[in-house]
């Protein structure tokens, strides 16, 4: 019975998995075509992938080892959430009649300029901070809606 | 000495007028060396006008990699600025050993991109090669490869890449070229194969540019093998079609190819029967691989692409060009052998580049 129990908080914590999202510092620059740009361009906050907890990052992808200066993504790990629910930020915006047409390649992004300032010096120093999701989730904004999670 | 001199001298001609590639390790394991860990933060990091590009950085190479056996995460192409010289270049190195060995979908250290449409292209001027993707998401309808919005023109080769959909979703292309292509935009596809679409191994739909397979073997498009649903030029040859509902849907130039429902085909399976069991070994379980005294052997037009490619999809020379994805081998493998030295390798490449001899993709 004890070990049932044992079991049953081991699979009901939530620290017991996270997700750590690298998210766009930057756009690498402005396409010709503001609708191109929109459409393809990564913006700064906008989460270019979605990782398990501990995924080893390579070289380009943490800004402690980048070659890129100023580095071009950031890294946040947020417990308690799993890849499964952080894919919702990788989707795009697509067009209300045409699904099939990319109007923003994010429609939700995290507002980096607007986290707190522990947040960005943590993020200045060791290229990654881990928040809660209680911390984070006002800051990760629907682009079309303008809400907040 | 004089070899020595040879090298030093290709080496400059080639930098000189070939510019060099820009290489980025991608590798899902993060194994020694790796750049990025996925196509995705490849292509958002990378991403550029590449035709701004001044020095060396012309092309940019993604390199992929599977130490570890993990599949990659679904990427995107999109917000680039190319040219045919300044283009993307997704890649497995064949001299590495991450590319199918044997022209069948394989795990284990295989680089492969797996998940709901695992890649989408929204720009030409890309080379896909030697890659394997498998749709094992829910989205239906939608596209292995899936193309749309591509602007500009350009060209957009897939060529030793081997597609399946093993989720099973209704209605999928394996590759799918969808709306707002440019008309000035050319695909080829070559040495592939598509297993098991459920729904279309290729469909073109309302695109108005061009299209050429060769040296293809798509099995089961239950709705259709090479569909073109309206609109632009479909040119389709040496690629064997089979167990589709219709293996040749609309307007398509079809050259040399055998197919099961006699739909303009020039070659006729061997015996008859399910998944033609008198021409390839195992086509129901993606060996396409042929078998002694098939018809689709010497039956296709030699280098129908004119120096696209010249191997089959396992790296098996072309001589009397086959029919399908992989060159009959009477010795029983390929054989490409993997490189001996890295001086020799390099001079193979740059007189590769320089045309002067014929090397691998």
């Amino acid at each position: 019975m004890k070990k049932l129990i044992i079991v049953f908080i081991l699979l009901f914590s939530t620290d017991l998995f996270a997700v750590e999202l690298l998210v766009k510092r930057q756009a690498n620059y402005t396409h010709s075509n503001p609708d191109k740009d929109r459409a393809g361009v990564y913006k700064r906050g906008d989460v270019i992938v979605a990782m398990p907890d501990g995924h080893g990052w390579g070289i380009e992808e943490h800004p402690l080892t980048t070659t890129y200066s100023p580095p071009r993504s950031f890294i946040v790990k947020i417990p308690g959430i799993t890849v499964a629910q952080a894919n919702k930020y990788l989707r795009p915006e697509v067009d209300d009649v045409d699904p099939s047409k990319i109007k923003t390649r994010r429609l939700w992004k995290i507002e980096a300029d607007l986290v707190p300032q522990w947040v960005k010096t943590s993020i200045a120093t060791t290229g990654e901070v881990t928040v809660t999701w209680n911390q984070i989730k006002t800051f990760i904004k629907n682009k079309k809606t303008g809400d907040t999670e | 000495m004089k070899s020595i001199l040879i090298v030093f001298i290709l080496i400059f001609i080639s930098s000189c007028v070939f510019g060099a590639e820009s290489i980025k390790i991608i590798d899902p394991n993060n194994g020694a060396g790796t750049d990025y860990t996925s196509l995705a933060s490849f292509e958002s990091t990378e991403q550029a006008d590449v035709t701004a590009a001044t020095g060396s950085d012309t092309q940019f190479t993604a390199k992929c990699r599977c130490t570890g056996g993990t599949a990659d995460v679904i990427a995107n192409f999109n917000g680039w600025t190319t040219d045919a010289a300044n283009y993307i270049k997704i890649w497995t190195d064949p001299a590495e050993g991450y590319r199918s060995t044997d022209g069948t979908y394989q795990t284990g250290n295989i680089y492969r991109i797996e998940g709901d449409v695992p890649l989408t292209l929204q720009e030409a001027n890309i080379k896909v090669l030697g890659i394997e993707l498998d749709h094992t998401g829910a989205t239906t309808s939608s596209g292995i490869i899936y193309m749309v919005s591509i602007e500009g023109g350009g060209t957009i080769d897939i060529g030793y890449c081997i597609l399946q959909n093993t989720a099973g979703a209704s209605g999928m292309r394996s590759i799918f070229a969808s709306t707002g292509i440019d008309s000035a935009t050319t695909l080829n596809v070559f040495n592939t194969v598509a297993v098991n679409a459920n729904g279309y191994s290729c469909r073109t739909f309302d695109t108005d540019w061009t299209v050429n397979f060769y040296n293809c073997s798509f099995l089961g498009g239950d709705i259709a093998g090479i569909h073109q649903n309206s609109g632009g030029t479909v040119n389709v040859e040496n690629c064997a079609i089979l167990e589709s509902a219709d293996d040749f849907s609309g307007t398509i130039t079809i050259t040399k190819c055998a197919s099961d429902d006699n739909d303009a085909e020039s070659v006729a399976e061997s015996g008859g029967g399910t998944n033609w069991p008198d021409d390839f070994n195992d086509a129901a379980n993606g060996d396409f691989t042929l078998v002694s005294g098939s018809n689709l052997i010497d039956a296709g037009t030699d280098d129908p692409s004119s120096g696209l490619y010249t191997d089959d999809i396992i790296g098996t020379t072309r001589s009397s060009y086959d029919i399908g994805a992989f060159e009959f081998d009477s010795g029983g493998g390929a054989t490409f052998i993997p490189t001996i030295n890295i001086t020799e390798y390099r001079l193979n490449s740059i007189l590769n580049n320089l045309g002067i001899i014929a090397g691998r993709n």
